[in-house]
């Protein structure tokens, strides 16, 4: 394996490019606090771009193959770190929820 | 069967997931456990926990260490089976073997004797083989079982079912059956990418446990399929063993082909001859590697018809920088130390098989992407446990109106299966530790507390599950995760009073090996701690709500 | 298969997909693997190992499409015959071609 910091850099830049790709969806919008609708499209090409920039980190620090390898299983593992970084914050605010029932 | 395509997918799902899923998380677990089978090798067996070495000298160290080896009484009793006459008190010898990879400190040597009378003259050859220290040339003693490659590794293919391959078919089975699920579950889910990173823990458990299992079984989608696939395909020719019936004389033509374009000789010459030394050979051999801008250590050293005439000494190259499962072998003549034949490129096909092959088996060096495969198999564990949760969450309060004990067996299965598994896993490695080090057939004990333990979990979570039958929690998994916790502590501290290789020494020794496992143990103590408070406080809570009538909010 | 019927199929429909689907499957994917090996070697002049790789590689994507068929199918019967019929003569052919020089 070669020089870590590329490596590191992949693993940012997928965390980026997930969480820009995650916020770009309404709920998870809100979930930041945010009213209204999300830039869509700025939101989607950052995202894809972190994301790409992320396989170009994977090229340039190990062999191709290996890199096949390495940039799906970081992509996945970005995903579910801000899945998980999300899960953590008060869910999107809809309609306001009905009364606890009274026991 | 079915109104709809739909409808079809999603009973395949359910069935299939639910009935395979218990051999599933054997082969996920066990999986993952597997990519540092080696370290926990290391832990299991003190004596090993050095550092890696190149492949020592032949020479100078492995050929007396390979005139040691004998076969072993069993090897021996079975060798006995196969020969027509009594077999003699030291059998020809055919082929040595030596194997070592960039995270094994010690070398495996084998020898493969010839039986001279044999039943069956395809079938002829029996093995006997030696751990040994490449720092000094001691041998380890081979009743230490390699816990993680020995035990743990063969278990998430074989099932440590041998009888006619029993274990192998029933995971083939279970691999399709995912792959099947994956599919399935791709048809079944709607909303798959708007739904990728929603994760609701504070949802009532249906809910929560099925955004879960989704997020587990999305994320790490290629992951799951690719591992399932190819596990598959490295033992095709088990699955569809056509080579040796079916088409069996083409295979048989293609072998002599393959024998005759090699130049590497079938049968032994007959006549005596030294072997030239077998360090320079292996010294040409990486230089010609290097020379093609392959520089490598060697990976496996092999010798076929020792002591005779047309000898040949074969080198490999350790693949430790690439995926492909590669070897650059180079074939050399026995007794004078020329190159007979370098192995040349492969066509595109076998190539693939090579990379197909390598990705699982990973061979290569690369801790970050080893780390990811961990936590991709952890990951298809958390789907296929929730896969339990959800089925069982979704159809006990059901079951409980019906009278139904069908909910009550599943959550029993699943226990046995998550937090069983776990348990007998860890119990092994205290086992490991507690056992007298000169006990004869240690290993065997050890295998022994593995299984017994399981079964304790699975009668104990038969029997702490009846809450289930009203619609609440089982206690059952409670109290098995306050026993991995108290099990997973043990086993550190075993380690630091066996051994003295405690955490503070291995961390600032950078030993990872050793650290690496204490540390993971720790962590599943905390954790199986949080589950077992968490699940604590939910039981009365659901008790409650169950008896009303309603899902929980919160 | 009418519209009316019930949403849980019952045990011997099960049965019958999962025969199809396993045991039907599995001949049909190995008359895939010996006529599809058989077929490179001859047609497309790969040799044996090559040729039987090739066919491992796509056997078990083979043999996923035919089992999720087999319970998605409308008509059992007609897929059952397929499966078994078409993967006994793949074996059967393959088995003559492999033979025969």
């Amino acid at each position: 394996m070669a020089d870590p910091l590329l490596l590191a850099g992949a693993l940012l830049l997928a965390i980026a490019g997930m969480a820009s790709l995650a916020l770009s969806m309404e709920a998870h919008w809100e979930q930041i606090g945010r009213t209204g609708p999300p830039p869509r499209l700025l939101l989607r090409t950052l995202g894809w771009l972190g994301l790409l920039l992320s396989l170009a980190c994977c090229l340039a620090a190990d062999h191709v193959s290996m890199a096949a390898l390495v940039w799906p299983m970081t992509i996945a593992a970005a995903a579910a770190l801000v899945a998980l970084c999300l899960s953590r914050l008060p869910e999107r605010p809809r309609k306001p929820s009905p009364p606890p029932p009274r026991t | 069967m079915f109104k709809t395509f739909r409808l079809s997918m999603t009973w395949v799902h359910t069935w299939f997931g639910l009935v395979l899923g218990f051999v599933l998380m054997a082969c996920f677990f066990f999986g993952s456990l597997s990519v540092y089978d080696r370290e926990i090798d290391r832990w299991a067996i003190p004596a090993s926990r050095f550092e890696p070495q190149p492949m020592p000298s032949f020479d100078r160290m492995l050929e007396p260490a390979f005139r040691t080896i004998k076969l072993d009484a069993a090897t021996r009793a079975e060798a006995q089976t196969r020969s027509r006459s009594p077999l003699p008190e030291t059998l020809p010898l055919h082929e040595w073997g030596a194997y070592t990879t960039h995270r094994d400190p010690v070398l495996q040597m084998w020898s493969g004797f010839e039986l001279p009378d044999p039943k069956d003259p395809e079938n002829d050859h029996a093995f006997g083989s030696l751990t040994l220290d490449p720092r000094s040339g001691t041998p380890l003693p081979e009743t230490a079982l390699k816990i993680g490659s020995r035990f743990f590794y063969p278990m998430h293919y074989s099932l440590h079912l041998h009888w006619m391959d029993l274990g192998y078919w029933i995971v083939g089975l279970a691999a399709m059956a995912m792959l099947a699920a994956l599919v399935t579950g791709i048809v079944m889910h709607r909303k798959i990418f708007r739904e990728l990173f929603t994760f609701r823990p504070r949802k009532h458990l249906q809910r929560s446990t099925l955004d879960l299992h989704n997020l587990t079984g999305v994320v790490a989608l290629p992951f799951h399929f690719i591992f399932a696939l190819s596990g598959l395909i490295i033992f095709a020719n088990l699955y569809f063993p056509v080579s040796g019936t079916l088409l069996k004389p083409l295979a048989e033509a293609h072998e002599k082909a393959e024998i005759a374009r090699s130049g590497l000789p079938e049968h032994a010459a007959g006549i005596a001859a030294p072997l030239a030394s077998v360090d320079a050979m292996v010294a040409k051999a990486q230089r010609r590697w290097a020379a093609r801008g392959m520089a490598g250590e060697v990976g496996l050293l092999s010798i076929h018809h020792v002591g005779h005439a047309n000898a040949t000494v074969s080198v490999y190259r350790a693949g430790t920088d690439r995926v492909t499962l590669t070897g650059e072998g180079i074939h050399f003549k026995g007794s004078s130390g020329t190159v007979i034949r370098e192995d040349e490129a492969v066509s595109a096909v076998h190539g693939i098989n090579d990379f197909i092959t390598g990705l699982h088996l990973q061979h290569f060096r690369h801790w970050m992407l080893r780390a990811l495969y961990f936590a991709g198999g952890l990951a298809g564990c958390a789907c296929i446990a929730t896969g339990f949760i959800f089925f069982v969450e979704k159809r006990k309060r059901q079951h409980a109106k019906q009278g139904k004990a069908g909910a009550r067996w599943v959550d029993a299965l699943a226990v046995t299966t998550v937090t069983g598994m776990l348990c007998a896993t860890v119990a092994m490695l205290v086992g490991n530790r507690l056992l007298p080090a000169d006990l004869p057939l240690r290993g065997d004990w050890e295998e022994r507390i593995f299984w017994s333990v399981w079964i304790a979990a699975l009668v104990h979570a038969f029997w702490r599950s009846a809450p289930v039958l009203q619609g609440r929690i089982a206690p059952a998994w409670r109290e098995q995760c306050w026993a991995l916790a108290a099990l997973c502590t043990a086993a550190v501290l075993l380690n630091w009073a066996t051994t003295g290789d405690h955490l503070l020494k291995t961390l600032s020794m950078r030993y990872w090996p050793v650290a690496g496992v204490d540390l993971v143990l720790l962590a599943s103590a905390w954790l199986s701690m949080l589950a077992a408070r968490r699940i604590g406080r939910r039981e009365p809570k659901l008790a409650v709500d169950a008896a009303q009538g309603e899902p929980v909010h919160g | 298969m009418s519209a009316t019927k019930a949403a849980t199929p019952g045990p011997r429909e099960i049965a019958a997909r999962l025969a199809t689907g396993l045991l039907g499957g599995w001949l049909f994917t190995c008359g895939f693997v010996c006529l599809g090996t058989v077929l490179l070697m001859r047609g497309a002049a790969f040799d044996f190992e090559d040729a039987q790789s090739l066919a491992f590689l796509l056997a078990f994507l083979v043999f996923l499409i035919v089992l999720l068929w087999s319970f998605a199918a409308a008509r059992l019967a007609r897929t059952a015959s397929l499966l078994f019929g078409s993967g006994a003569l793949m074996t059967a052919l393959a088995w003559w071609l492999s033979h025969t020089p």
